[in-house]
Parts: C-alpha cells; structure tokens; sequence
C-alpha cells in the first residue's frame, strides 16, 4: 500500500524531474583525481574491428560532440571513493565521478544514494546542461549506465585501465 | 467404338501435347516458385538484419531497458510483417538474456528473470524508504530512484501476464532455417552479434506470396491454355492436310473397280508417299481392270442372270445357223424385251431390276426345252432364245407362254401401264426355208422388227415373222 501510493506521488513528479539533471553539480572538482583520460573518437573514425558493441553505441550516442572532431573525456573520482570506483562499488552517499569534455564544458556526473546512481550534466559553472540535447538527458544515462547491467556495475561504466590502480 | 486412323491421330497428339505442356507448366513453376520464396525470405532477412545491432547490444549489456524503449516498439510495431520476434542470448557476463515481441500483444516483454530478482526489488525499495527517514536526505533524488524501481516492478507483473497471453497464441516452432509454414509464416533464426552469441527468431506473415502463388499459377495455367490451344489447332490442321488425300483416295477406290475414274485419281500428283500409293493404286487399277475384261471374255455366262452371255450368242449363233441348214431344220430366235424397263430401274432400283432381270431369265429357262433350245441374255433387259427343230407355229407358242408365264409372276410394275406388272414383249422370226442368203444379223434385224411391233400394239405382246 505504502509502495501504490509513493508511486503515484512519483507519477506525479515525474516529468518535471526527467527534464532535469538528478545528480548535484560537485564542488571542488579540481581536488579530485584523474583515473583516466579517454576519447570519444571523431565521427568519421571507424573503430577497430572487435570494438565491443557497448562501447560502439557510446561512441555513436557522443561523438556529436566538438562538432563531430573527437573529444578527451577524462574522468576524475573524489578520493575517498577511489577504492570503491575500483572495484565498481558499493558506493556511498554522494557524487562519485566525473567525465569531463575537456574540449567542450561539459560535464557528465555521477552520484550515488542508498546505494542507486543518479546522475547529471553540468557546464563548468555548474549550469544544469541536461536538456540541451537529448543524449545529456538523465533517462540516456540510465539507459547506459543503469541498465548495461553486465557491463557498468552499480552505475559506473568505465574499465579502471589508469596508472593509479596499477600501483 | 472404332476410331479412324484420324481421329486415333488428333488423340495420341493430344494427349502428347497435353502431357508436355503440363509438365512444362509445372517445370516452370518448380523453376520460379522457389525463386519468389526465396526473395521472400531474402527479404525479410534483411528486415530482421535491421535489428540485430540494437539487439545484440541489448544481449551483451544485459539490457533490458533498450527493449522498452517506444523508438524500438514502435520500429517493431512498423515492420508491418513481423508476427513474433524472440531473444534467447547471453550476456556479457554469462547471464541468461530473453525476451519477445508479439504483433498481437503490440508490445515487448522480457522473458527471463533471475529466480530473486522481485525480492531484490524490495529490497532497493526498502533501503531508499529508510533512506527517506534520514532528514539531511534529498528526497527529490530518493523519490526519483523509488519511481524508477517502482516502475521496474510493475513491468515484472506485466510481463508475467505478457508470456502467460503469450502462451496462448500457438505459436509455430522455429528452426533455424528459414521455412514457411502452411498458414504462410516465415519462420527463421538469425545469430546475434554479441560476444556470446545468442539466437533472434522470428515468425513474419508471408501471406503477400499466396498472392504472388496465385499470379504465377495462373499465368502459368493461361499460358498452357494458350499453348495447348494453338498446337492443338495446328495438329488437326496438320492431320487434316495428312489424312485428307487418304480419305479422298478410300472414297474414289470405292467404287466397283471397273467403275474406278482412273483418269483423275485424287492425290496421284503430290510429291509425297500417298502420291506414290496413289500411283501405285493407278498400276493396280488398270492391271485388274484388263485382267477381269480379259477373264470375262473367256466367260460364255451373263454373270447376273446366269443365262448365256451376248459375246457367246455371236460365237455360236452362225454355227447354229449352218447346223439347221444342214439337216434342213426350221430356226427360230425369239427378241425378248422387258416393257418399260428403264422405269422399273428408275422407280424400284438398280437391284430391284437386277432381281427382275434374274426372274425373267429364270422363266425363260423354264419354258424353252433345255436340251435344244437357246437362252442368252443379249443385253440389258434384252434376251435371246435359239429354238431349232420347232416349227414356225411353234415358236410363236412358246413365245406366247413366255409372255403369260412372265405376266403369271405377278412382279409388281405399277409404272407398265394397263398391265401394273411386269411383262414382255416378244418379236419372233423363223427361218422355213434356208438360203444362203439369210444372216443371223438378217434374222435379228426382222425378230427386232417384230418386237417393235409387239411393242407398238400395247406391250405384253408376241409378233411372229418368217422368213
Ligand atoms: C551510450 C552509453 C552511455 C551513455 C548514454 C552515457 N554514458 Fe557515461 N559512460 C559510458 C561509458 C562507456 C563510460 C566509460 C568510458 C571509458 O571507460 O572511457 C562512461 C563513463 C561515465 C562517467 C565516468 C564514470 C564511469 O561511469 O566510469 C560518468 C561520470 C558518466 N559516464 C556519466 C554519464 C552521464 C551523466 C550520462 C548522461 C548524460 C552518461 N554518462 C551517459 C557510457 C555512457
């Protein structure tokens, strides 16, 4: 009974919240750390041969970016959540990660709460971004990232290849 | 029945021309049936091609949301054909991956859950419901993750009710090859493309090529039709032009032989093997006519009357002459003629009269002494007797009983006026006194005259001379 009527709450909020980005703009982004510095290749680069499906999609949902000339995307994780990002969670309370289009302000970001990844896009300025274009928009992070469920483990997609797990 | 040489043709090349445009009819179809099933199939492979990206993406990732989405329900919904569509797979992390789409139902549902996937559900539900509790907490972020869970579930018990509307449809068993069913469904299977490989089968509606099936049948069925009926006419013009000479030759060889026009035999100029028959038949003709007019002089007897013949009469009449002269004894010929004859022919028949003739003749044979006397049939309806040895009263005797012994037979001849019955008139001539001057053809002369008086006096009458 309890669980009928939060969801018609829900239902109710919905489509005011799917507009926006549900994750928080992180503060001192800058005193995170690099785990790894990645590309999105440009939209007329064909990717080697026995390129995984998963990562070809991503690269078709994202390489509009920059104008279609390829981006850096690096991704920058909070300290205390390194050891977690490692090994793909459990995470706790609060944001967990960022990729950031170096070439463009654009900033993807992910948090997590009791234990669920939400997530958001940003500028540098911390302007919500999400509804600029449809591929910034929660419900296509959750489509990736939420529901890869044998490919991003508790919200987070990246394989960790950074010299700083190698240590 | 007794079919004609003809006829036994047109059939045998009928039933040939029948026999070979049916087999070529079906050899045609058997060529481009398979050709029109196979674009079919063709066809649809590329339509379920289409899919294999988004899908195998789905299998790797072990994504279900991707199968939810309206942009890939509604691209299933407008592949018009699509029946049913299904996913057996595995994921990237060896997870079993299912899910289906029935045209029916207008939608997709997953197929496999794990066996604790309601529990941890509640679980999620639970945790972010306590996390609710906590005040520092953002419920907006919290109350967006309980909706999505929330929602989660309730398309797990959709879906239990999707695969259980599911069962119910009757769906065919597909294999991997392609194959279409009797209800004209195309069933086959395609590989997905992710790493660990997995089955996408589908059932798509065909029916369009019963259409196709029937079009080509009956173009097929028209153009035998046409086939047929253009040979067959040509094959009864052929057999016509083959057998028509044949038939023409049987009905001028018809005749008796000595009748046979051997002059414009049919055919005898075409440069072929009935014109050589034809020729051959003319050889033959010719011969057997010249054999029978030879047989038939050698003959003494009318072959109709059995009396003697007129060839025989001039053979022995002279010597019959002479021998009465010799030993001086009164010679007496009796011209017996039928009275209108050429009637009785005319209005009872030729074997009607050939009958008549044999009577007469009969009667003659009858009342002339055998041992002495003479009967020829001199031709036509006209007959003969010698008497020698008998005198001129005589004579005149026996040529009256003739004549009442023809009129006794009762042989109806409603066209011999007053008498309605066959009779005869008889002119005799008798030789008393021989001179050496005195023919047969004399004798005949005056018998002939006699007759023509016996005529002239109403018929069934005997006019005697002597010379
Ligand atoms: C088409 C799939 C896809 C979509 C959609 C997508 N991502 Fe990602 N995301 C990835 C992949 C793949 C990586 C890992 C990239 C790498 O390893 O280089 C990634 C990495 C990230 C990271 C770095 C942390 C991590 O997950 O490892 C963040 C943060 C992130 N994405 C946020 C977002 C946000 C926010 C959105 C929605 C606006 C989004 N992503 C949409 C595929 C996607």
């Amino acid at each position: 009974m309890k669980s009928i009527l939060i969801f018609i709450t829900l239902c109710l909020l919905t489509p005011s919240l799917w507009a926006n980005s549900t994750a928080s703009f992180p503060k001192n982004i800058n005193e995170w750390i690099l785990v790894k510095e990645s590309i999105i290749p440009g939209k007329n680069v064909e990717l080697p041969e026995g390129t995984s499906l998963f990562i070809q999609n991503t690269v078709r949902t994202y390489n509009w970016i920059n104008q279609g000339k390829g981006t850096k995307l690096n991704i920058y994780v909070p300290k205390e959540k390194l050891t977690s990002y490692k090994t793909h969670g459990p995470y706790a309370d609060g944001p967990t990660a960022v990729g950031i289009y170096e070439d463009s302000n654009i900033i993807f970001v992910t948090e997590h709460i009791a234990g669920e990844a939400i997530y958001g896009t940003y500028d540098r300025e911390g302007n919500d971004i999400s509804s600029s274009h449809p591929s910034f928009n929660v419900q296509a992070c959750i489509q990736c990232h939420t529901s890869n469920k044998d490919i991003c483990m508790n919200g987070t997609c990246a394989t960790p290849i950074i010299d700083i797990f190698q240590k | 029945m007794n079919m004609g040489l003809k006829h036994k043709l047109i059939l045998t090349f009928l039933t040939v021309q029948i026999v070979l445009t049916t087999c070529a009819g079906y050899y045609q179809y058997k060529q481009q049936w398979p050709l029109l099933e196979s674009q079919s199939v063709e066809n649809h492979k590329n339509i379920a091609r289409q899919l294999n990206n988004i899908i195998s993406l789905s299998i790797e990732g072990n994504n279900y949301a991707n199968i939810y989405l309206p942009t890939f329900v509604d691209r299933l919904k407008s592949m018009s054909s699509l029946i049913y569509l299904e996913v057996n797979g595995v994921s990237e992390r060896s997870n079993k991956y299912q899910f289906a789409y029935h045209k029916a139902l207008g939608e997709t549902w997953r197929n496999y859950y794990p066996a604790n996937y309601s529990a941890s559900l509640d679980e999620r539900i639970e945790k972010l419901s306590t996390a609710l509790l906590n005040k520092n907490i953002d419920t907006v972020k919290v109350n967006f993750l309980l909706h999505r869970i929330e929602e989660e579930k309730l398309k797990y018990t959709q879906n239990l009710k999707q695969k259980k509307a599911l069962s119910q449809l009757n769906l065919p068993f597909i294999k991997n090859t392609p194959a279409i069913q009797k209800n004209w469904m195309l069933t086959f299977s395609i590989p997905s493309t992710n790493n660990k490989g997995g089955n996408i089968n589908f059932i798509f509606d065909v029916s369009p090529l019963k259409q196709l099936q029937d079009t080509l049948l009956r173009s097929l069925l028209l153009e035998s039709f046409f086939t047929l009926s253009i040979t067959s006419l040509l094959i009864i013009l052929a057999i016509q032009w083959f057998i028509h000479p044949i038939e023409q030759l049987t009905k001028h060889l018809s005749h008796d032989i000595q009748a046979i026009d051997i002059d414009n035999i049919p055919a005898i100029t075409t440069n072929n093997e009935i014109g050589d028959l034809a020729r051959k038949f003319k050889v033959l003709v010719s011969n057997t006519s010249q054999h029978i007019r030879f047989i038939e002089e050698l003959s003494t007897l009318d072959t109709l009357t059995n009396l003697l013949n007129r060839r025989h009469f001039d053979k022995i009449a002279n010597d019959l002459l002479l021998r009465a002269k010799q030993h001086d004894l009164v010679f007496s010929l009796l011209f017996i003629d039928i009275d209108n004859f050429k009637k009785y022919n005319d209005n009872y028949g030729h074997n009607e009269g050939d009958v008549a003739l044999q009577k007469v003749a009969a009667t003659l044979l009858n009342t002339v002494n055998k041992d002495d006397d003479y009967c020829f049939r001199f031709g036509g309806e006209e007959f003969l007797v010698v008497l020698i040895n008998k005198t001129h009263e005589q004579a005149c005797k026996v040529a009256k009983s003739i004549c009442t012994s023809i009129e006794d037979e009762n042989i109806e001849h409603l066209f011999n006026q007053t008498h309605n019955k066959l009779t005869v008139s008889i002119g005799a001539c008798s030789i008393i006194e021989h001179n050496d001057n005195v023919k047969i053809k004399d004798i005949l002369k005056n018998a002939d005259n006699a007759l023509y008086k016996a005529k002239g006096s109403g018929k069934n009458k005997v006019c005697c001379t002597v010379i």
